[in-house]
């Protein structure tokens, strides 16, 4: 009798057993089925995590708050001198500015400014070893779109891997199956961005790496069409057998992040297996 | 001799549900970005700790579907392919539950080494599930791992206190 209710407790463990490795198979087999559950659960979801998340932003934003007092004083002289700059620099940009419009103008050049920008929460982080995705709180009721930039206060941070309603999952610069079209400012050299699951992302230069050095600033080239060229992302931070790259915005405490709403119309990876593509 | 009253059969439903409640609770907050990197890059899986301790003691309460639901909704909300939270901690369950009669009857630190033992065991499938899927093994799930078991003791304390406050009259 005992052994009977042992046998039978065994095969109930080994039916969930290959149950989870069922789900498995299935979720990385077809990632349309992942969406679909993702779509369903996440949003759902999202209301539940505006109310957990109160009590932490709440907390984030009385600590910031404290930091800022704290180094108001200081930097208010710091500000003072960085002003008289910046207003000689600004004259010389107006210039600038109204020399390219002229420019612009005379070569009948058209603009890229169809970008609106969401303002977007972070709701969660995956908080897993392997991947960096977090959701954010705008879907495609607000107009996010799949493989868009997402921006934080000083760069860009990630782009939106899928998009429920309601909400809407980042893959950040350092999950490792990013790839992102990236150019080197100071020499114009082309390279990719790959995330290596650490703060510093990888640098892979297309053309030579002989005259990179640390220090130097990089942008999205555009190559690809999927994001706008120019978008601020990093600064090389250390070049040896690779060159690793600290992104300009933090990624592991954003809370707030910017969508950066343009029509994507170049070639998304579907590569990604966590929740899958499209 | 006083003889205590009859508790209400919805109150025991109730307290019946308390760990499953307090598993979907701690899987809700771990996902919560708490702008702190150390605690993302080895965030404790703390459902583990708990399915380990109710596996040990009152299996009942946390049969192999919950188990797999609440490893489905990590699942979900962390973005990773669905089943692998669920079978790691169907996995912690088994070990506890089938070796409960021997670890009853040892000390804390021998119950710690199986959880490690088992842990190790779903860490190792998880980094191979998620190298095949192109995720190298680096640092972070190392982090996790000793995270989780030096939060272990923690946890194990927590949920005794639990199970004796609220599980043990009547339920």
């Amino acid at each position: 009798m005992r052994s009977r209710s042992r046998r039978r407790r065994t095969v109930v463990y080994l039916l969930f057993v290959l149950t989870a490795l069922a789900l498995m198979a299935v979720s990385v087999r077809y990632p349309a089925f992942n969406q679909a559950v993702h779509r369903y659960t996440v949003d759902r979801m999202a209301v539940v995590y505006k109310i957990l998340n109160a009590p932490v932003s709440f907390t984030k934003s009385v600590g910031r708050a404290i930091g800022v007092h704290v180094a108001t004083v200081q930097k208010n002289k710091m500000l003072i001198a960085e002003n008289t700059k910046l207003r000689a620099w600004r004259a010389e940009a107006m210039f600038l500015r109204q020399e390219n419009d002229t420019l612009q103008e005379l070569l009948n050049m058209v603009s890229d400014n169809t970008v609106t920008p969401i303002t977007a929460r972070v709701l969660t982080d995956s908080n897993t070893p392997y991947s960096r995705t977090v959701l954010i709180s705008a879907g495609y009721h607000d107009g996010v779109q799949k493989g868009q930039a997402v921006l934080g206060q000083r760069g860009l941070v990630g782009r939106v891997l899928f998009v429920g309603a309601q909400s809407s999952r980042v893959l950040l610069l350092s999950d490792p199956n990013t790839r992102i079209p990236v150019k080197v400012l100071e020499t114009g050299q082309m390279a990719i961005l790959r995330g290596k699951n650490t703060r510093y992302p990888e640098l892979i230069l297309t053309e030579g790496d002989q005259t990179i050095q640390p220090g130097m600033h990089l942008v999205t080239s555009g190559a690809g069409g999927i994001f706008a060229a120019g978008l601020p992302v990093g600064t090389v931070h250390q070049v040896e057998a690779t060159v690793r790259v600290r992104p300009y915005n933090s990624l592991t405490n954003l809370d707030l992040v910017v969508v950066h709403n343009r029509p994507v119309e170049g070639i998304l990876s579907d590569a990604h297996h966590l929740v899958g593509g499209d | 001799m006083e003889l205590s009253k009859p508790q209400d059969p919805r109150h025991i439903r109730f307290k019946l549900a308390l760990p499953t409640v307090l598993l979907v609770l701690v899987v809700l907050l771990s996902q919560i970005s708490y702008d702190v990197s150390a605690i993302q890059r080895g965030m404790p899986l703390i459902a583990g700790g708990l399915i380990f301790y109710w596996g040990l003691f009152r299996p009942d309460l946390v049969p192999f579907a919950v188990c797999l639901g609440v490893g489905l909704l990590q699942d979900i909300l962390s973005g990773v392919p669905l089943g692998l939270h669920g079978l790691g901690y169907i996995l912690l369950r088994q070990v506890a539950s089938s070796r409960r009669q021997y670890l009853h009857a040892r000390p804390f630190h021998v119950v710690w080494l199986f959880f490690i033992a088992a842990f190790a065991f779903w860490a190792l499938i998880e980094g191979f599930v998620m190298s095949a899927l192109g995720y190298p093994f680096g640092s972070a799930p190392i982090a996790r791992f000793v995270a989780t078991v030096l939060v272990f003791p923690l946890v194990y304390s927590f949920a005794g206190r639990f199970h004796h406050r609220y599980l043990r009259q009547g339920v």
